[in-house]
């Protein structure tokens, strides 16, 4: 039944904890930033500034997706997948960053169209796995056009190269299949091309091979690890329950890479200690939960599987990073969501918070 | 509900996925930052922090006249550091083309390795370090040192002795006052961060370096150079080996001039020591003197008395003494003035082995003078246990008694002064950074060696050698010079016995000897074929005592005594024209009134300062160096050095206020500032200097000495 009421309320405990997470994102990437911002560019406010607008952006996207009628506007999700192809395609026509294509200049602002074909992925599965007459028992019916459409995709993505998001691409892909209720024995196929592509890459190419021995070491001792695994864990550790204090992580000089960015859930549990770092993964999971709390009380399959697929995006997406940054997992990098500088994954991330959002107006939760 | 059991299940799996994740981050999360925290903080704490010294300011040293002989300057050295392979290839390229070495040399040669420090090549010149700076890849890092520079170049360097380029003494003054002069390094605690900058941050500790105390030395760097040249003169004149001089203040010991000459010595700027205290010889007839003082003090003469000197041939024991000439009889005057052997021993057997090593011991000799320099050595002398006759004699003519320069100087220091051994000192007094006197050192009397008759009766004996005696060419119509001469074989200590052939030529003496100031020695080690004292040590005494006269005119005159009255006698001399505030044209030709010429910065103009002052005695022929830029004019210009002493030379640039460092010894053959060049004060010039090939003085003197020789040889 499809039923769009205006009247009803937004899921307002879920709104205030990403404002929470926003605001505590914005004080850390300044905090984490403004040495670096000072060295680079002369001005010390230079990250802060771009994130704030990052933020006005999102909320932008966020009321503007709130308001919009998701049903009948994932009739365009296919094209507009397509249309995201493209996109992925053409950064590789642009001049690498670190050695890598992952972003598309337009004008002052880039972005990454890997994190848009994410977030469009997700609405193309929801539309199209909610369609009644799709029968996915049918091996066949699972195959195609899924597999050829996201299969170039995750290609494109994988050839920037940008594993982290190749593999939360994969992973949500493959949640939302699950979720649709695929047969699990169809589900094990999945892993073949994967276990083939990885195999290939990692035997063949060498590709981040050292990166994977120094995981096997460092999940015992982080010091053991490569230099980003053991300065992370240094990091964090040096933080302690309580944390050295707002702007007074020594970390961030340089030593930590990427404070503001991928590592940058280190560089505030060296700030604010476990305390902190306790207060945020609380807020985390609480939205998670609030994400799976809206699916599961969705009306409708599309519905269902739209929820369940923002909220196993984001999942992946924050289990990855907290994972690398806590040498759990080897090195992968990947922002993490709401709090990481960077504009695409803020925008995207906050996108699927309003999705989350959207869809809990459907329906009266608790 | 409206979800389906499939779907609720898989969601709850999906949940239970997440509760998973969430309490494993925990986990590790309180194992990271509770049970590893304290030794993660250590690791951070070290990696992000540090000491790093602050090098104190060494003292500088300074000349009994407030010339700076041993300053510090600022260069930049140069150092790699590369953090990468691309980095390491860049360094080892440009340090290759930089320094010439052949190509895929530097890395092996410098040791360079990523995240390696390595010294490249310390102290570089300034424009070598300004060329660097602009062009030089990342990882190649210049890092500022201090440096120590002796601006008189050798000059005096075998008492400076010399710094490394740690700035840690290795040599001389440098290194006996080691602990002084380097004052105490300070620390500071710093923040690091990971891309090797460092912080200073506030409250963090800092104990700043103590800068070393500056040192002011008793020596005069005019009468150094003074010494120096005339030395090497010597030495180059009679084909000696070696020279060695010592000129002290006899009033108080106060160390004038100390210096050696060795033309094989390789390494000239970087003197390990300084013979005149380190190396020991007998001193021969020189010690005749303190003999003597022993035979007057114990009354053992009546000067009217007369001993027979044997006609040159004396049997002692079982040995025969000689004399060199064949005297019949002397008085105790002759005896010493004429330098006989065998009168002198035939006193010495009267005086007794006691009482002479008794005399011998209170002049200092077989003990340390502890002037302050490394490597001193003490001399021996032994005991008269079992003493023969001989052995009298031969201590009596100073054989089988071992002495240093230092401890003869100071000996004849002592009968100059009237009788009291004083400590010889190097150092005037302590001047803390900002030139305030710290402390003062006074001179210390160690005793009364003698009467003050017994020291005045010697004396005029000593004058009587010089008038009359073994040293009548040492005789200066200039200063009235006192002294004996010495010529002693020098022992083969292989074979036990003398060279017959090798003699070590020493004259010690004072002057003016009406009222002494300076007393001092003169040793030449083998001369030839001239091998007398009198003959070869002596004229270089006595040019240095002209030269230093004449240059301190106000020192060396006496009322019994003045310049001005002797130089009448003294033909070359002339006394320099007051020029200042002539105009140029009027000073030249009053200049030229007096045989002298004038060396100027500028074409006209009013003289503003001349060099050497008016009212002097100096050579006929010397240039006058006058300026006409006044004292506070900003721009100097340079005037053509070349062909002038180091001390004219220092003299016009200590005025014009340019910073100056000689290499070299000798006259100026190269100036990096060209004449007639306008400068900056404060503006750096380097001098090259080469010892002269016809000095003015040496031109002007030599002649006259030269005549003297030959004539003492026919004879």
């Amino acid at each position: 039944m499809r039923r769009f009421r205006k009247d009803k309320l937004i899921d307002e405990r879920l709104l205030l904890a990403y404002v929470i997470l926003m605001a505590i994102g914005l004080v850390m990437v300044y905090s984490t930033s403004s040495i670096m911002a000072e060295s680079r560019f002369g001005s010390h406010l230079f990250f802060f500034k771009n994130q704030f607008i990052w933020a006005l952006i999102a909320a932008a996207v966020m009321f503007v997706i709130c308001r919009l009628d998701l049903q009948r506007a994932a009739v365009f999700s296919a094209p507009a997948l397509l249309l995201v192809l493209l996109l992925l395609s053409l950064v590789f026509l642009m001049p690498a960053r670190n050695g890598s294509h992952r972003w598309l200049m337009i004008g002052p602002f880039t972005g990454q169209p890997s994190e848009l074909f994410k977030f469009m992925m997700i609405f193309y599965l929801a539309f199209s796995l909610s369609n009644q007459k799709r029968n996915l028992a049918d091996l066949k019916q699972l195959l195609f056009p899924y597999v050829p459409i996201i299969g170039l995709g995750l290609l494109l993505i994988i050839l920037e190269p940008d594993l982290g998001t190749t593999l939360v691409i994969f992973l949500t892909a493959l949640g939302m299949f699950f979720l649709a209720g695929a047969r699990m024995k169809h589900l094990t196929l999945a892993f073949v091309p994967l276990a083939a592509v990885a195999s290939f890459a990692v035997l063949v190419l060498g590709y981040k091979k050292s990166r994977i021995i120094d995981y096997v070491s460092s999940m015992a001792d982080p010091l053991l690890g490569s230099y980003q695994v053991k300065q992370a864990a240094l990091t964090l550790g040096s933080g302690g329950i309580f944390g050295t204090g707002l702007g007074e992580g020594r970390q961030k000089l340089f030593f930590l890479p990427y404070p503001h960015t991928d590592f940058i859930f280190a560089a505030i549990g060296e700030e604010i200690g476990l305390i902190g770092l306790l207060v945020i993964l609380s807020l985390l999971f609480y939205m998670l939960w609030r994400g799976l709390k809206i699916a599961s009380a969705q009306p409708d399959r599309f519905g269902y599987l739209l929820a369940a697929g923002m909220t196993l995006s984001l999942f992946v997406n924050i289990a990855i990073n907290i994972g690398v940054v806590t040498a759990l997992i080897p090195v992968t990098g990947l922002p993490l969501p709401f709090l990481s500088y960077g504009g695409s994954s803020l925008v995207v991330s906050s996108a699927a918070v309003a999705v989350l959002l959207n869809l809990s107006r459907r329906v009266a939760t608790r | 509900m409206k979800r389906t059991r499939q779907e609720r299940i898989r969601l709850g799996l999906f949940f239970v996925l997440v509760c998973c994740f969430f309490a494993v981050a925990v986990a590790r999360l309180v194992h990271l930052q509770v049970f590893l925290s304290s030794r993660y903080s250590e690791i951070v704490n070290k990696q992000s922090s540090g000491t790093v010294p602050i090098p104190a300011l060494r003292g500088i040293i300074y000349d009994r006249n407030g010339k700076i002989v041993a300053n510090n300057v600022t260069k930049y050295s140069l150092y790699a550091y590369p953090r990468d392979a691309a980095e390491l290839s860049h360094v080892a390229t440009y340090v290759e083309r930089l320094f010439d070495h052949p190509r895929g040399s530097a890395r092996q040669k410098y040791g360079l390795a990523i995240k390696r420090f390595r010294w490249v090549k310390r102290l570089l010149d300034d424009d070598l370090a300004r060329q660097i700076a602009a062009e030089a890849p990342p990882g190649l890092l210049l890092r500022k040192e201090t440096q120590r520079e002796y601006p008189y170049g050798t000059i005096g360097k075998q008492i400076i002795g010399f710094a490394d380029i740690d700035n840690c003494g290795k040599a001389g003054v440098e290194m006996y006052f080691d602990s002084v002069l380097s004052g105490r390094e300070g620390y500071a605690d710093i923040r690091r961060d990971g891309l090797r900058n460092t912080y200073r941050v506030e409250e963090q500790a800092l104990v700043k370096p103590e800068p070393g105390r500056s040192l002011v030395l008793t020596v005069d760097w005019n009468l150094q150079e003074i010494v120096e040249e005339e030395l090497r003169r010597g030495v180059e004149e009679h084909h000696a080996k070696s020279g060695m001089a010592v000129f002290l203040d006899c009033r108080n010991g106060e160390v004038l001039a100390m210096a050696h000459y060795d033309p094989t010595e390789r390494n000239p700027h970087l003197p390990v020591k300084l013979r005149a205290v380190s190396d020991q010889f007998e001193p021969g007839s020189i010690l005749k003197a303190f003999t003597a003082v022993g035979v007057i003090e114990e009354n053992l003469i009546d000067y009217d008395d007369s001993i027979f000197c044997e006609e040159g041939k004396w049997k002692v024991g079982r040995r025969i003494l000689h004399d060199d000439k064949e005297h019949g009889w002397l008085n105790f005057r002759g005896v010493v003035e004429l330098s006989s052997n065998i009168g002198i021993a035939k006193y010495a057997i009267m005086l007794g082995g006691e009482g002479l090593f008794d005399v011998l011991r209170r002049f200092g000799l077989g003990e340390k003078t502890c002037v302050g320099l490394p490597g001193e050595t003490s001399g021996r002398l032994v005991p008269p246990s079992r003493w023969s006759d001989y052995n009298i004699a031969a201590l009596a003519m100073g054989h089988s008694v071992a002495v240093n320069s230092l401890q003869m100087a100071n000996g004849f220091a002592v009968i100059a002064n009237g009788g009291i051994l004083y400590q010889p000192s190097l150092i005037l007094g302590q001047v803390d950074q900002d030139g305030k006197l710290f402390s003062r050192w006074r001179p210390q009397a160690i005793r009364r060696t003698v009467s003050q008759t017994c020291a005045d009766t010697l004396a005029s004996i000593l004058r009587g050698v010089v008038e009359r005696g073994t040293a009548d060419v040492v005789n200066s119509p200039v200063v009235s010079i006192a002294g004996k001469t010495g010529t002693a074989q020098i022992p083969d200590v292989a074979n036990r016995r003398y060279f017959w052939n090798k003699f070590m030529a020493s004259f010690a003496g004072f002057y003016p000897c009406e009222d002494p100031v300076v007393a001092g020695i003169v040793v030449i080690e083998e001369p030839q074929p001239i091998h007398y004292g009198g003959l070869t040590a002596g004229p270089v005494f006595k040019r240095v005592a002209e030269r230093y006269s004449i240059l301190h005119p106000d020192v060396f005159t006496s009322p019994h005594r003045t310049l001005s009255e002797t130089s009448t006698r003294f033909e070359n001399t002339s006394e320099i024209p007051d020029l200042v505030g002539r105009g140029l044209a009027q000073a030249r030709a009053l200049a030229a009134e007096h045989d002298l010429s004038i060396l100027c910065d500028a074409e006209e103009g009013t003289v503003a300062w001349q060099f050497p002052p008016a009212n002097r005695l100096t050579f006929r022929g010397d240039k006058i160096l006058v300026s006409v830029t006044t004292e506070s004019a900003d721009d100097v210009t340079m005037m053509d050095l070349r062909g002038l002493s180091i001390r004219e030379a220092s003299a016009f640039l200590e005025r014009a206020g340019i910073n100056f460092m000689f290499r070299g010894n000798g006259q100026v053959v190269r100036q990096s500032i060209k004449p007639g060049e306008t400068v900056s004060r404060g503006t750096q010039c380097r001098l090259d200097c080469r010892p002269g090939t016809g000095g003015k003085y040496k031109a002007q003197r030599a002649d006259k000495t030269d005549k003297t020789v030959k004539v003492d040889r026919q004879s």
